[in-house]
């Protein structure tokens, strides 16, 4: 099937710093607003299936040396609620795996409404 | 003293008794000679069972939790001397193992260097009783001796309880032989777990862990466990760069004698394939002592190409030119 822009929110529904969960298209989506920048995980994690994007919006410790601890990425960062797996919302790709993804989708904003493509 | 014990118990001191200066070295269990005290023999006896190369563990089990730390260093620098004056030197058949007592890793660092660039040592031996678990910092200087002498590090079960560390189960001592020894793999999985999760591979991504006696078929249980955990919070521990079951696959290696008796058709082939454990296995023995088994027997039932990597190529892989 070819993909589809579906319209979901207008932007001033999500606020940076927020997110919202939509129905579109029979799908349940989370989209996330970055600083302005909008993002769309389905919501499903990857390990046993849970409503990932109702977890905790976060940052977390860098990549960093032994013994190192270094804190950042906040905002960016989205803990699974069931078993605090760690996935990019800019990139639906978790922490300790990069080849586990949640699925993410396009989002374009015209006119203040927040489309994506599924 | 010994006839007014109760009879039943009475039996229990005495196969104590048996099995304490057998473990010792003083006599095989049933017999009085005082076995693999001869050097030439022990070459002899290797010689008709077609080794060509046999590495020496020549351990103290309980060297690491001796509480007098220059006692117990003393002893480890002996205990090296006499492996190379009485047994490596002029045996080409013949490897060893340089002993450390890790609990004061200053001495044991040099040790290390005392011997590393010794072409008669190819690994460095230490027991796995411990005060604390090996992936602590304090034990890092040892590992840094180790791969700046590109030597791999030998763990060795047998001291738990003892010294200076903790009861050999985590619920506390166990109250016969059976319990004490089967449980013995529990110090294997609390190293290794915290080896991995302290980043020791990769502040030293060449080092590798033998380990020794502890059989193996627990080893894909514990990967797999902590690898799943791992992904949960992994937050605790940014440093690791790979999944613990990588980690585990490609730095440590375990040896057949004993073999837990695995039960049905091809059991140990299965248990091979899994965790890349047909790469990392080796064939070892208990020799001169064979309460669990003839150790030949063990792998005797594999098939030829599996065999070939557990009798050869593994510990090829491990220990490279210092076995040729």
């Amino acid at each position: 099937m070819e993909p589809k822009k579906y319209p979901v929110a207008a932007t001033a529904d999500i606020p940076p710093g927020g997110r919202k969960i939509y129905r579109v298209n029979g799908r349940e989506v989370g989209i996330f607003n970055i600083q302005g920048t909008y993002y769309a995980l389905k919501n499903v994690c990857r390990h046993q299936g849970a409503r990932v994007c109702l977890g905790k919006v976060t940052g977390t410790t860098l990549p960093s040396k032994v013994y190192e601890f270094k804190y950042g990425r906040e905002g960016q960062i989205l803990r699974c609620p069931w078993h605090g797996w760690e996935y990019d919302i800019t990139t639906g790709r978790s922490l300790f795996d990069p080849e586990v993804k949640v699925v993410s989708y396009p989002v374009s904003v015209e006119d203040d409404q927040i489309y994506i493509t599924m | 003293m010994l006839p007014y014990v109760d009879p039943g118990l009475q039996h229990r001191m005495k196969l104590e008794r048996e099995r304490s200066l057998a473990r010792h070295g003083f006599r095989k269990v049933g017999s009085t000679a005082r076995p693999a005290t001869d050097p030439d023999k022990v070459v002899e006896v290797l010689e008709q069972r077609g080794v060509d190369r046999a590495v020496l563990v020549g351990n103290v089990f309980s060297l690491g939790v001796q509480p007098n730390f220059d006692l117990a260093a003393a002893l480890a620098r002996g205990i090296n001397e006499a492996t190379y004056e009485i047994w490596l030197r002029g045996r080409d058949r013949l490897r060893g193992s340089i002993l450390i007592a890790q609990q004061d890793p200053d001495q044991a660092v040099d040790e290390i260097d005392r011997w590393g660039d010794n072409p008669a040592f190819v690994q460095v031996l230490m027991c796995s009783a411990s005060e604390s678990p090996f992936g602590r910092r304090a034990f890092h200087p040892i590992y840094e001796a180790c791969v700046r002498h590109n030597l791999p590090i030998a763990l060795h079960i047998g001291g738990e309880g003892a010294g200076i560390s903790s009861p050999s189960t985590p619920v506390g001592h166990p109250n016969t032989f059976v319990e004490w020894y089967s449980a013995l793999p529990q110090a294997y999985m609390a190293h290794l777990m915290s080896m991995v999760t302290e980043g020791v591979f990769e502040r030293f991504p060449t080092l590798k862990v033998v380990l020794l006696e502890g059989g193996i078929a627990w080893l894909p249980h514990v990967t797999w466990r902590l690898t799943k955990n791992f992904k949960a919070v992994r937050a605790e521990t940014p440093w690791l760069t790979k999944l613990p079951a990588e980690y585990i696959a490609e730095h440590f290696y375990l040896s057949t004698y004993p073999l837990e008796e695995l039960p049905g058709e091809r059991a140990l082939e299965r248990v091979l394939g899994m965790e890349n454990l047909a790469n990392r296995v080796i064939f070892s023995t208990g020799y001169p002592y064979e309460e669990y088994g003839d150790p030949f027997e063990m792998v005797a039932g594999l098939p030829e190409d599996l065999k070939r990597k557990v009798m050869v190529e593994n510990a090829l892989s491990l220990y490279g030119d210092r076995l040729l």
